[in-house]
């Protein structure tokens, strides 16, 4: 990598700063290659081109400075520019200085206060992907998973590189579930508080101890039952997920991410032994949570078909227009690695955002559904959460607290998070979907397995 | 319910939202048993013994389509 020489000047001995932007890239492995040139960037509000000009010409004595637009017109490549000269781009507010005495003279006001300068950086030169993207991290990763594969199918044991990743996965401490530590939930200082929730599901075991101090507010939206008592218990599995207590008073670990948030239970399932949600009762209940103000809406639940229904994706378009943001299970309908599946409605809606699930190692879940190739944009996972062995409240009927495994416990904890998220940005529907998106932790899976990644909770 | 009843989830138009009693009172009349009518989301809810084709070219309406269902399994399974 070519070194840079900062040739003395006058300018630049006067003034011997600690530069307090790198000029030489942390590179330890020495991969990153520069042309020996360097970019100016001009902090936003300052990047004026008569300015640029200005501070250009009178700190660093560059007194030919090319736009861009006019440079590139000429069919000249950059490359050409020469030591006294400089390249404007005046639309983005940066520019290309070649002399190293121009540069050290900038790099001595750019920590003014009332400097102009953001930032000094080497100009890199960028490659063709074969082989760039793919950080040591990853690749150890993937060896460790091939490792195991091949230990599995070839009868081998696991190598001890594959054991060593085995034991740096995350798991329930006596504090918090594997999943909150996964999504630096047990670490946020948020906790949803102002925001309302809204659980679609088979209800609530209203007498579980862990919520006998958090008000709820409840409503069944199926013919002939009045109460949202949960006999079944996946509702309770996944309010607990979204929005359990801090300190459970059972005395368990944490397991809930949005703590704060207030709770809406609506229950959509009925009580046959195989719950079934009809799709007007699930709307019902969106409807409801969207009256009540709710910006975030959790919905455990599919529809086994490989296509997009009107019947939800219509509604759904119009919550997330109206600020609630719908969350829904990808499905469960995968039997990797044979079968990847396919994602189902409601997620397979545009506005639902389809969760998929991932263990404790950060594998795509041996049940959770690929993004479908024939139901467009909408049937794409667009992120994925904790979804294997996720501890949570179950009724007390049945044992209190238990282990499950679905996209269904994934998605409560993307709404969970949403709901830390609304709070500490205040952001609602659409803006929402891009807070989760943006933040979310790459895995280094296919997208069409894990869409974003691993959702992140707020710091 | 009878035999040959279904549950149907009509979807209005964004244009029909305003006046969506109007488009449950016209899909009444064609023989639509209404259930709910949900004016944030736009869907109107029933039941119907005739065809499905019967409720189209109705003003304000975009589809319909027969109710679906969502199952779980039972509380016993750890696939949930």
């Amino acid at each position: 990598m070519p070194k840079r020489s900062i040739s003395s000047s006058p300018l630049a001995e006067a003034v011997i700063p600690e530069v307090p932007f790198s000029i030489e890239p942390a590179d330890p492995a020495g991969q990153l290659e520069t042309t020996g040139r360097t970019i100016i960037i001009f902090k936003e509000g300052a990047a004026d081109a008569a300015d640029v000009q200005n501070t250009l010409s009178e700190v660093a004595g560059l007194r030919h400075v090319a736009a861009a637009r006019d440079y590139l017109q000429e069919g000249a490549a950059t490359g050409d520019v020469a030591d006294d000269q400089a390249v404007h781009f005046t639309d983005l507010g940066i520019v290309l200085v070649s002399g190293d005495e121009a540069v050290s003279a900038l790099a001595s006001v750019a920590s003014d206060s009332d400097s102009p300068i953001q930032a000094i950086e080497p100009e890199y030169v960028a490659h063709l992907s074969a082989g760039a993207g793919l950080s040591a991290e990853f690749l150890r990763g993937y060896r460790a998973a091939v490792n195991n594969l091949y230990a599995e199918h070839a009868g081998g044991e696991p190598t001890e590189d594959a054991e060593a990743e085995i034991a740096a996965a995350l798991q329930d401490s006596a504090q918090f579930t594997w999943g909150l530590q996964a999504t630096r939930a047990h670490t946020s200082q948020f906790t949803g508080q102002g925001v309302r929730v809204a659980v679609l599901d088979t209800g609530l075991d209203l007498q579980h101890p862990d919520f006998s101090n958090r008000a709820v507010t409840t409503r069944s939206f199926v013919s002939g039952i009045t109460t949202v008592q949960d006999i079944h218990g996946h509702g309770t599995h996944c309010i607990g997920t979204a929005c359990g207590p801090q300190r459970p008073a059972s005395g368990v670990r944490r397991y809930g991410v949005a703590h704060g948030a207030q709770i809406f239970v609506g229950k959509v399932f009925n009580n046959n032994p195989r719950p079934g949600a009809a799709t007007g009762d699930v709307i019902a209940g969106i409807e409801w949570a969207m009256a009540n103000g709710c910006r975030v809406v959790s919905l455990s639940l599919g529809v086994a078909i490989n296509q997009q229904i009107l019947q939800y994706a219509v509604p759904l378009r119009r919550a997330l227009n109206a600020g609630t943001l719908v969350v829904a299970a990808a499905g469960n309908n995968a039997e990797r690695p044979g079968n990847v599946g396919f994602v189902e409605p409601p997620a397979n809606a545009d506005a639902a955002m389809a969760v998929a699930a991932v263990d404790s190692q950060l594998r795509i879940a041996a049940f959770s559904a690929r993004s479908s190739r024939v139901t467009g944009a909408g049937g794409r996972v667009n992120i994925a959460g904790p979804g294997v062995a996720v501890f949570s409240s179950v009724p007390v009927a049945r044992g209190t607290h238990a282990l499950f495994n679905g996209t269904s416990m994934a998605t409560p904890h993307v709404a969970g998070i949403a709901a830390l998220w609304a709070q500490a940005r205040g952001e609602a529907g659409t803006a929402l979907w891009s807070r989760l998106i943006q933040t979310a932790q790459p895995l280094g899976l296919l997208s069409a397995d894990a869409g974003a990644g691993l959702v992140q909770a707020p710091q | 319910m009878s035999t040959n009843e279904k549950s149907v989830i009509v979807t209005v138009t964004d244009e029909a939202i305003p006046r969506i009693q109007r488009v449950a009172d016209d899909l009444s009349s064609r023989g639509l048993k209404v259930d709910r009518v949900m004016p944030m989301t736009g869907v109107i809810s029933g039941s119907l013994s005739a065809e499905l084709s019967d409720l189209h070219g109705i003003d304000g309406v975009m589809s319909v389509e027969e109710e679906l269902s969502a199952d779980l399994p039972p509380a016993d399974n750890d696939l949930q």
